[in-house]
């Protein structure tokens, strides 16, 4: 069962129980299992990209603090995942030495209680492990900081000859990965700003929110600084510049184009946007970006987040439309109705989103015939016999007809009783059951579990 | 049951694992009582310390759904129990975590410490049972105490018994 399940709580029996804690962190919350595309919610909790989306989409709320939140606003956690990758790859042998480690101290304990003659165990085992630590310290060094967070994890995997070498192995691993991953970030601090909004643009998982931002672009003007403080979009020609030389630059930008006006310096205040002098020069670039990139590549738009949608105002053909598009079967039992429907394209948004998120993607085939299996195995309930379509009631009512007049019955008696006497019911069992009825009355008459009762 | 979905036996599966692992101090035990069906578990629920309840164990039935962990398990009481918001009946909860409340980041496991919990802190203004909630709301805190504890030594098993 260990090796088929692996669990945070295989750490409890090795020298080193801490390891607990650190592999509960690692695992997602909702599948408990070790993050797959690991996403950092607005309130900071990561979870799986794809048990993120599912949650968000059954309650807009984070599973773990309840704070509302929604899709679009998910990013990516690139630290974590580099977490979990690199103790996956050490988990097995880490756990196969300590356990090892543990049950010859045991052994090694035994003997000792067998053989009064043998030297104290205690001190050896100390002396080795200082001995080992300060060999072991250079080696772990160019890790940096991030040395700190597992120190008890490699401390002990120095602890013994194999996975030492496992460890510096996972940390150049590290190290690489932190290059190869901190690219992105490069580009986004270089200058070169026709690559913002691109990049901005494939993170947004809406398409039409990211669109209406771009027509609009002072609504987004609170959202840049919380990823680069000192760079602020300037409103005329929407590059990003240091905060301090902003008002030079939008001088120079409108020089360039229009006479200058001493307002417009403060032109990233929302509500000094609004004469048509201001706004025309803040469109002009953006509607051309628009236009420069609506065409995509059949390539490009398989990389494409889909949108979320909204249940109400999308049309039962329009899904049923968008299903077909995509190769989705509709109807699968019979005629599927606008909910079944809209559930199925949601569920396919979330399996294709997290989808993109994950370092091996799947093809498309792979994720339909994904949907159809997690659709059947959340369809496997049965639905209640009051919700039946064919639910006759004219026959059910009949049927249970003493029941309901029993209930009446028994409501109409407690409510007189209760206006003779008008004192509170005393506490025996006699007044215990006439109220059991009065409350499945309240609880809904009609309802198969109150006639039950 | 070949239709249900993997991901959701295997989640079950490491949670069952993990209850064995570690006891929670507010169950006897926690297991599915038929080894071949995952989605239905039982669990002996203990008394709080220092309450009315302290003492005795209820049974209590747990019921997963197939959307689980979106959904929360349908979770019942089989010994009977006298407290404001469980039916006296048939065991329901009332319990917001257990309906709109629910987050999937909850476990098995974590839900019945919650229900612990419940027993201590009831909410006489959503009652299922109405005769104690009425108790409590006229601040009858000895009748109140007294009615549970009859309960409890009427019906519920008792901790020395199973030890």
């Amino acid at each position: 069962m260990d090796a088929d399940f692996p669990d945070p709580t295989d750490w409890i029996q090795t020298p080193v129980p801490g390891l607990q804690a650190l592999e509960t962190s690692l695992r997602c919350q909702v599948c408990k299992e070790l993050f797959t595309a690991p996403k950092v919610t607005s309130c900071g909790h990561t979870f799986c990209s794809l048990c993120i989306r599912r949650c968000l989409s059954a309650s807009s709320k984070c599973p773990t603090c309840m704070k509302p939140d929604e899709e679009p606003r998910l990013r990516d956690n690139i630290v974590v995942s580099e977490l979990v990758n690199s103790f996956d790859t050490i988990r097995k042998s880490l756990l196969e030495t300590l356990v090892a480690k543990e049950e010859a101290r045991k052994q090694a304990e035994e003997e000792a209680q067998r053989d009064a003659s043998t030297r104290p165990k205690r001190s050896s085992y100390d002396l080795d492990d200082d001995g080992i630590m300060e060999d072991a310290e250079p080696v772990h060094r160019p890790r940096g900081k991030r040395r700190r967070q597992d120190t008890t994890a490699s401390r002990q995997t120095q602890e013994i000859g194999p996975p030492r070498r496992s460890t510096r192995t996972s940390s150049q691993r590290i190290n690489s990965r932190i290059g190869s991953s901190q690219t992105p970030v490069v580009v986004e601090s270089d200058d070169d700003d026709d690559f913002q909004p691109i990049e901005e643009f494939s993170e947004d998982d809406d398409f039409r929110s990211s669109s209406r931002a771009k027509r609009k672009p002072t609504s987004r003007v609170p959202e840049t600084p919380t990823k680069k403080p000192d760079l602020v979009p300037c409103p005329i020609c929407s590059r990003l510049k240091e905060q301090s030389n902003i008002e030079v630059h939008v001088d120079r930008c409108i020089d360039g184009k229009r006479s200058p006006s001493p307002t417009l310096g403060r032109a990233n205040d929302a509500s000094s946007a609004g004469t048509p002098l201001k706004r025309q020069p803040i469109s002009f670039p953006n509607v051309s970006k628009l236009q420069h990139r609506a065409p995509y590549t059949a390539e490009e738009r398989e990389k494409l987040r889909l949108p979320k949608g909204n249940a109400s105002l999308a049309k039962e053909a329009d899904i049923r439309k968008k299903l077909r598009e995509i190769g989705i079967k509709c109807d699968v039992k019979g005629k599927d109705t606008k909910q079944v429907l809209w559930t199925r394209l949601q569920e396919w948004t979330n399996l294709w989103n997290a989808n993109l998120d994950s370092e091996s993607p799947k093809t498309k085939p792979v994720l339909i015939k994904e949907l159809e299996a997690y659709e059947r195995s959340q369809l496997a309930q049965k639905p209640s016999v009051v919700q039946n379509k064919d639910f006759e009631r004219e026959a059910w009512s009949n049927a249970h007809k003493p029941g309901f007049d029993a209930l009446i019955a028994n409501a109409r008696k407690t409510a007189t009783q209760k206006k003779e006497d008008g004192t509170e019911a005393e506490a025996t069992d006699q007044p215990l059951d006439s109220m059991a009825g009065v409350q499945a009355e309240l609880n809904g008459i009609g309802s198969p579990e109150a006639i039950e009762a | 049951m070949a239709s249900r979905s993997v991901a959701l036996n295997k989640r079950l599966i490491q949670e069952l694992h993990k209850t064995r692992q570690e006891d929670n101090p507010a169950l006897t035990y926690l297991a599915p009582p038929d080894d071949s069906d995952l989605h239905h578990w039982r669990a002996g629920l203990r008394g709080t310390p220092d309450s009315p309840y302290e003492g005795g164990v209820w049974d209590v039935d747990i019921v997963i759904p197939d959307n689980y962990p979106l959904a929360p398990p349908t979770i019942k009481f089989i010994t009977r129990i006298c407290h404001p918001n469980i039916n006296i009946k048939t065991g329901e909860i009332c319990l917001d975590l257990l309906k709109s409340e629910w987050s999937a980041a909850y476990t098995i496991s974590s839900t019945m410490t919650a229900i612990q919990t419940l027993l201590t802190s009831p909410e006489p203004d959503s009652p299922l049972n109405v005769d104690a909630a009425a108790l409590l709301r006229a601040g009858d805190t000895m009748g109140y105490e007294s009615l549970v504890r009859y309960y409890v030594w009427r019906y519920a098993k008792k901790e020395e018994d199973i030890l």
